[in-house]
């Protein structure tokens, strides 16, 4: 699933639309599509399903592509969630728990993932790439 | 007497037609009316008239005075109270009476004096002043001459409907000005072109406490470019950070936001019947935001003119609820605080650690510096000439923008 930016008015905006030349408010043609975290993008957290079930976490730190494969040096969360949609929750937790600061894997490891959330890197995350 | 008077006094013009008329005694003051239109030979200054008789009175002025309207103003033995009345024209005189039931049976002096108006309600002429009228003598009967004993005396009063030749007369309740020298008895010519006692307040002090509110647009505040040139200082709400991410750009809505407290002195002035010029001065005493690295610090000074109208009859004499619109204008900083959300462009590579993808920011904007903005309101007099207020102002600001609505309320004296 897409994570969707918010793009909602509220109700003040409808009351106020005199006012928007006032403020500079924008129009919502203004606003294009939205850039989505991918795979290999620095600090994207992905949900993927061990072998052993449930669905876990990891943070992609790095990604480099080596002989046409991908290869990727993540952190791994200690929580395990039941589904993704749980692991979507989880993902958002700046305290989330650490198993493992760097472990490199594969995309072929990666076999059924779902990106859950993206956050940037904090120095502390950057010092564990390799 | 003026010069004007001199060249009337002694001509074919310059005679005032008194069948019993008496004049001042000493050399009277000479107010800048025009000229004095009255020339009555010493021997005339004394007259008498015999109780319930009209004492009647006649003008013929010089064609170049230009006479709208002629008042005469009279007062009777024992009164401090000027009455006017004002004179008739038949052909080239003025004509009237002071009548008899106010003569009435009280012996003893009635002073009169006449003033000349123009169109525009200014005295042009006049014959006696307040100062030094012309006084008839009321005598008994037993003490009549007989060259007024046969004068005729007031019918019944009973069948004397006012306005009649010796019955009571319509009396001027305002005389017409232009200025305040047309007026007299302290009274001032008032904004009507009347002359009247003027209880009005045409001076007020206030203070009042304004709460500034605001709408502010976050579309792009948090950018770096926004934040550095637009008035905007955006912190992460988890941790307090300045943020300083890669935003992407996205449609956020008008925020209302809570701008300083103020303190606000005022003091306005009546230019008109219903119009009053006022400053304000102000204090933020609440509300200041931080400034940004390198940006300028907030000024809590508010410098505010504004020009109110008044609604209501006569709105400034002090009473009861007093509506009232006004424009305004001024200098003023606002500090806004505010929610907003961002979402972090994650093709940037993170120019900040620590960004999520969506988060909510705690958005400042600094606008100001000038404000042009619109009112109403109200005040209300709960003591004598102190009165409570209540206004709300919206407002736009520029260069650096934001919608601002301002109520107030606060107290005023009058004076």
């Amino acid at each position: 699933m897409p994570i969707l930016p918010r793009t909602g008015s509220r109700w003040l905006s409808l009351a106020l639309v005199g006012v928007m030349p006032l403020v500079g408010g924008a129009c919502a043609a203004d606003e294009g599509v939205q850039p989505e975290p991918e795979l290999t993008t620095p600090g994207v957290f992905i949900g993927y399903e061990p072998e052993d079930g449930g669905v876990a976490i990891i943070r992609v730190l790095e990604a480099l592509r080596f002989q046409g494969g991908l290869t990727l040096f993540v952190t791994l969360y200690a929580p395990v969630a039941e589904d993704f949609a749980e692991a979507r929750e989880l993902a958002r937790d700046p305290n989330l728990p650490v198993s493992a600061w760097s472990v490199m894997m594969g995309d072929r490891d990666l076999t059924n993932y779902e990106i859950l959330w993206y956050r940037s890197l904090a120095p502390e995350d950057r010092d564990a790439i390799p | 007497m003026t010069r004007w008077a001199a060249r009337f006094s002694r001509s074919r013009l310059g005679v005032l037609a008194l069948g019993f008329t008496a004049t001042a005694l000493a050399a009277p003051p000479e107010p800048d009316l025009g000229p004095s239109v009255l020339q009555v030979p010493v021997k005339e200054y004394e007259a008498e008239q015999g109780i319930l008789t009209p004492i009647p009175v006649s003008i013929e002025l010089p064609p170049q005075i230009a006479a709208a309207r002629v008042l005469l103003h009279y007062r009777t033995f024992g009164s401090s109270r000027w009455v006017s009345l004002e004179l008739v024209r038949q052909g080239g005189q003025w004509t009237g009476a002071i009548p008899c039931l106010e003569v009435s049976t009280i012996t003893g002096d009635v002073s009169y004096y006449l003033r000349v108006h123009d169109v525009d309600g200014a005295v042009v002429a006049y014959s006696g002043t307040r100062a030094l009228p012309y006084k008839v003598r009321i005598v008994h009967d037993s003490a009549r001459s007989s060259e007024t004993l046969d004068r005729p005396r007031c019918p019944d009063p009973s069948d004397c409907p006012a306005g009649l030749p010796g019955c009571p007369s319509e009396e001027v309740e305002q005389v017409p000005c232009k200025s305040n020298r047309d007026c007299e008895g302290g009274s001032k010519c008032g904004w009507r072109g009347l002359c009247e006692v003027d209880h009005r307040e045409h001076f007020r002090l206030g203070l009042d406490l304004a709460q500034d509110f605001g709408l502010i647009d976050t579309t792009g505040a948090c950018s770096l470019e926004s934040q550095e040139t637009r008035g905007y200082l955006c912190h992460r709400e988890y941790d307090g950070a300045q943020y300083y991410g890669t935003p992407a750009y996205t449609n956020e809505p008008v925020r209302a936001a809570v701008g300083p407290t103020r303190v606000v002195a005022g003091f306005d002035v009546a230019v008109g019947p219903d119009a009053a010029l006022g400053l304000r001065l102000g204090f933020a005493f609440r509300g200041a935001g931080p400034t940004a690295p390198g940006g300028i610090e907030f000024l809590p000074l508010l410098i505010e003119g504004r020009v109110t109208h008044w609604f209501g009859d006569d709105p400034f004499e002090a009473s009861g609820l007093r509506p009232f619109a006004f424009l305004s204008g001024g200098y003023a900083m606002f500090d806004f605080k505010a929610r907003t959300h961002i979402r972090e462009d994650p093709r940037t590579g993170g120019r900040q650690t620590g960004n999520d993808l969506d988060q909510q920011l705690e958005v400042r904007k600094r606008a100001g510096d000038v404000f042009l903005g619109a009112g109403a309101g109200a005040s209300l007099v709960v003591w004598k000439h102190a009165a409570l207020r209540g206004d709300v102002t919206a407002a736009a600001v520029f260069p650096f923008g934001a919608f601002v609505v301002t109520p107030r309320l606060g107290a005023e004296v009058g004076f």
